[in-house]
């Protein structure tokens, strides 16, 4: 009987050696317990730290320098900037954890930045009435609830990826806020910024708009240059709705962007294509980055702004039975509210998990290059980039060094693969042709005068000094060509002046006597 | 002439120490942490600040303290600790969070945690509606978790149910029994209710409960007749209940006269309404909210000096002034008046956020609080508002105001 109760004893303890190994052997962060409105979303190894910076932008001005009665407007007038910053941060027992109405009021340490940015959380706090349906109890209740980062935590060593996020057009830089705390707990430096009007609080989503978003997002971008841990070689941008439009063209005016993530952005919304167009610095083919693509299928779902843009990889990831608003945490928190036309709030949570995950699998493959992030974004489908072509200068730069063969036969190959490629722009090309051909390299101003012409057909300007060129190396059947084009395109082409084009036609028509043409 | 308590000697304050140490053991401190922290709050930079003590919680505070509703700018709550402010009074309403939030990144950048008392106020009324005990319950711990992390802190020293205006609430066992696990669990030191309607009633039901340590009350010289109230609160302290008034100034003391304007100036207006109620000792601290650093500084002089002068004196005995003011008082006589069935007393007080405090957060959180068929849209069958009042509150034109604003 003794020894049988030893037995048990000694069963016991090693059953608890065991339990206590096994128990040591998890991750802690596995322990950690997750936010409620985080659902099933898993954390990753790091805890999410979460602070403020405050600045003004000085090259923009927010408040008029005089009022309407011509009166100095005293104190600062520059636009004032507050970037909200997820990253890896120290895990710690005794830290506490915010609560979603700190996100809403990212408290400046600033205080002069209070009023500002109490603007900006009272639309949102409008918004969420709205959201709510005026049930104001759902919004205390929704600021009350616990979120995952710490604020002003610890840093934690180490480099990261950094992420810029760009929110829906006139939301709260918090509106993905869930999804940013997720992708700083694997290992990502994420920030982000409020939308607002150029002289009030009022975004809107038209081309001043977009600018205002643009330049936010640059101006937020050269302020992260020096934030601590930020992996300056590896960087992506991701936006909602509005903010995945400007994500992209984001990336288009700045090559330092690997990894572009849309989240049923506006650049997959056949309604924004001319606004896209009329974005200053358009220019598809400058989009190089890595791109993943989640979007609704709906009337207004077109691709073909995306599909313009060749030079990037692209992960097409249409989704069925989501909504827009399933792209943003408020769709899913708004089911709280029984609402009998729509999913119910854990369906609609587990659309938002499902959107975290592929973001965040995408990123692990662009910035990380973790290939087995793959696996998840299988359901996509993949476009593979072509051979990016070189930059303007450096396509110049071949030719001033004499590489011109070279050169023509980069272009050859690109034009063939991507007819609707624009190396060079029209003028500069211009002026090189002339200077070759002023330096006595008429040949190869000839080869840069047809690959203008190529290029800018509609414009009557290249064909004269196309015809210039062949009339330098006495090709005179090329040049007859080049003057009946310039003719042709004349009527059409609406950059010119009245004076040019007369002196152009003047040309054309004096040099087709001058070769015998008109006989 | 009032006897005022500034001159507290040593003997006098370990007495009241002592007795605050018994309530403070209670509440989990240790007699040398309550000390200490008692200590700590009675030091302040001027000596002939007048103290007095929330009754049987044992805190001594000044007389005059702050409510932060109004308030957007931490360096006002950091003067208002400079010039010897102790007792910062918030909730969780107030700016959507953003107050506490306010207050707890000044008192944790100053390092003054153990030198302040930080009052707020959760809501259960509007929550209960619908919801099992349990569910409730945990309502309230959630609401007052959010408290804390705004705060920054992991305890307030008062935690008040915010605008109770039924004894039945006072008297719900199952909100005692949550506020007693919260008092337990250490995250609240002391408990209380905030009532600005019914004031009388509830304070009763709170004296007689025995249970809630602190009643913040709506308390102004517009209520010098209100003899059921008067008797409430000297009843309430009597009993060990510490008394916070709120409301002071009567919602701001505007006066729609021009005349009476010219002849009362703001600042005597303001000086006269805060001594009115401080020169009542049952009344242990205020909260009136202030704006600015100007307004501060002008109430916190009544905390060194609460004699009238004469100009004030004859502010506060010119009868046509009370009426004029058009405050209401929240006594509810009004409600049978109106054949729509709005709540008017919550109305008026809406009204009072947005035309008087200009907090249009705090209205917009009143009115989208009262009960659906009792908020404006009751008011819409009337062609002409019929609603009156016994203190000639203009009803009709409020409504009409708060419909410009929030139809």
């Amino acid at each position: 009987m003794r020894v049988q109760t030893m037995r048990e004893n000694r069963r016991w303890f090693i059953a608890a050696a065991v339990g206590l190994l096994l128990a040591l052997s998890i991750p802690t962060y596995l322990l950690a317990e997750t936010p409620e409105l985080w659902g099933n979303l898993k954390p990753g190894p790091y805890a999410t730290g979460f602070t403020t910076i405050e600045t003004y932008d000085y090259s923009r001005v927010f408040r008029a320098k005089h009022n309407y009665f011509g009166e100095l407007q005293e104190g600062e007038r520059a636009r004032q900037v507050q970037v909200c910053v997820w990253y890896p941060a120290e895990k710690s027992e005794d830290a506490v954890t915010m609560v979603y109405s700190e996100y809403n009021f990212p408290s400046p340490a600033d205080g002069a930045f209070s009023p500002f940015v109490g603007q900006l959380a009272n639309r949102e706090v409008q918004f969420l009435y709205g959201l709510f349906r005026g049930a104001g109890a759902f919004v205390q209740d929704l600021l009350n609830s616990e979120m995952a980062a710490v604020r002003d935590a610890p840093h934690t060593d180490g480099t990261f990826p950094f992420i810029l996020y760009l929110p829906g057009g006139t939301h709260h830089y918090s509106d993905n806020a869930i999804l940013c705390e997720y992708l700083a707990s694997y290992g990502y430096i994420v920030a982000a910024t409020h939308h607002f009007g150029d002289k009030d609080i009022q975004a809107t989503t038209d081309l001043n708009g977009l600018a205002n978003v643009l330049r936010d997002g640059e101006f937020t971008f050269g302020l992260m240059h020096d934030f601590p841990g930020v992996d300056r070689d590896n960087v992506g941008v991701m936006g909602y709705s509005f903010g995945g439009l400007a994500s992209v063209l984001f990336q288009m005016r700045n090559s330092d962007v690997d990894a572009i993530v849309s989240l049923d952005g506006g650049i997959t919304n056949g309604n924004y294509n001319d606004l896209i167009r009329q974005a200053p610095g358009y220019n598809p083919q400058l989009v190089q980055a890595s791109m993943l693509l989640m979007y609704v299928m709906d009337e207004s779902t077109s691709m073909t702004m995306v599909d313009s843009m060749v030079y990037a990889s692209r992960y097409y990831l249409p989704i069925d039975g989501y909504t827009h608003a399933d792209f943003t945490q408020n769709y899913f928190i708004s089911g709280w509210i029984a609402d009998t036309t729509g999913p119910s709030f854990e369906v609609r949570q587990e659309h938002y998990g499902n959107i975290c995950r592929q973001a965040l699998s995408f990123f692990n493959l662009s910035l990380k290059g973790d290939e087995s992030a793959k696996e998840a974004l299988a359901g996509a489908s993949f476009a593979a980039a072509l051979t990016p072509p070189p930059s303007a200068a450096e396509f110049i730069g071949m030719i001033r060094a004499g590489q011109i063969d070279t050169a023509a036969a980069i272009y050859e190959q690109l034009r063939k693969d991507n007819p609707a490629l624009t190396l060079f722009n029209e003028a500069t090309f211009n002026a090189l042709g002339y200077q070759l051909l002023g330096a006595g390299r008429a040949a190869q101003s000839v080869i840069v005068f047809r690959m203008n012409a190529e290029t800018y057909p509609n414009s009557a300007n290249v064909w004269d000094s196309y015809a210039d060129g062949c009339m330098g190396t006495g090709d005179t059947a090329t040049a007859i060509t080049c003057y009946q084009n310039l003719l042709e395109a004349l009527p059409g082409d609406s950059a010119l002046g009245d004076a040019l084009r007369e002196t152009l036609r003047t040309n054309a028509e004096q040099g087709l006597q001058n070769l015998g043409a008109n006989d | 002439m009032q006897k005022n308590d500034h001159d507290l000697t040593r003997r006098g304050f370990l007495a009241t120490a002592a007795s605050g140490l018994v309530t403070a053991g209670l509440a989990g401190l240790t007699p040398a942490q309550a000390l200490a922290q008692e200590a700590a709050q009675t030091a302040t930079p001027k000596k002939d600040v007048t103290f007095r003590t929330l009754g049987r919680t044992g805190i001594k505070v000044p007389i005059v303290s702050i409510g932060a509703m109004n308030a957007d700018n931490p360096e006002l709550m950091q003067a208002a600790y400079e010039m010897g402010i102790r007792h910062f009074d918030t909730a969780a309403v107030y700016q959507f969070g953003r107050n506490e939030q306010m207050v707890g990144r000044v008192v944790k950048q100053m390092g003054i945690r153990d030198k302040v008392i930080i009052g707020t106020k959760i809501h259960t009324t509007e929550q209960r509606r619908g919801l099992t005990p349990e569910q409730h319950k945990t309502r309230m711990l959630k609401t007052l978790n959010g408290c804390l992390k705004r705060l920054k802190t992991d305890y307030v020293d008062i935690l008040s149910i915010h605008d109770v205006g039924d004894a039945a609430v006072v008297a719900d066992e199952a909100i005692i029994e949550t506020m007693k696990e919260i008092v337990k669990s250490g995250k609240a030191r002391f408990t209380g209710i905030a009532t600005h309607s019914n004031m009388a009633t509830v304070i009763n039901a709170v004296t007689k409960g025995g249970f809630y340590d602190t009643v913040l009350t709506s308390f102004n010289f517009t209520m010098a007749d209100d003899t059921d109230l008067m008797k409430a609160i000297a009843d309430a302290a009597a009993a060990g209940v510490g008394i916070l008034a709120m409301k002071t100034q009567a919602g701001g003391a505007q006066l729609p006269n021009p005349a009476s304007r010219e002849t009362y100036s703001a600042s005597v207006r303001n000086l006269a309404a805060l001594k009115w109620v401080m020169r009542n000792e049952n009344v242990h601290t205020s909260i009136p909210g202030c704006a600015s650093l100007e307004q501060v500084e002008e109430d916190f002089s009544v905390a060194s000096n609460f004699e009238y002068t004469e100009e004030e004196s004859k502010f506060l005995a010119d009868n046509s002034i009370k009426l004029s003011l058009g405050f209401c008082r929240q006594c509810r006589r009004c409600l049978a008046s109106c054949p729509g069935g709005a709540d008017i007393p919550t109305l008026m007080r809406t009204h009072m956020y947005a035309a008087q405090y200009s907090n249009f957060h705090q209205a917009r959180y009143t009115l989208d609080n009262i009960p659906s068929g009792q908020n404006l849209s009751a008011c819409t069958s009337c062609s002409e508002c019929v609603a009156q009042c016994v203190r000639a509150v203009d009803i009709p034109k409020k409504i009409a105001e708060l419909k410009l604003i929030y139809a």
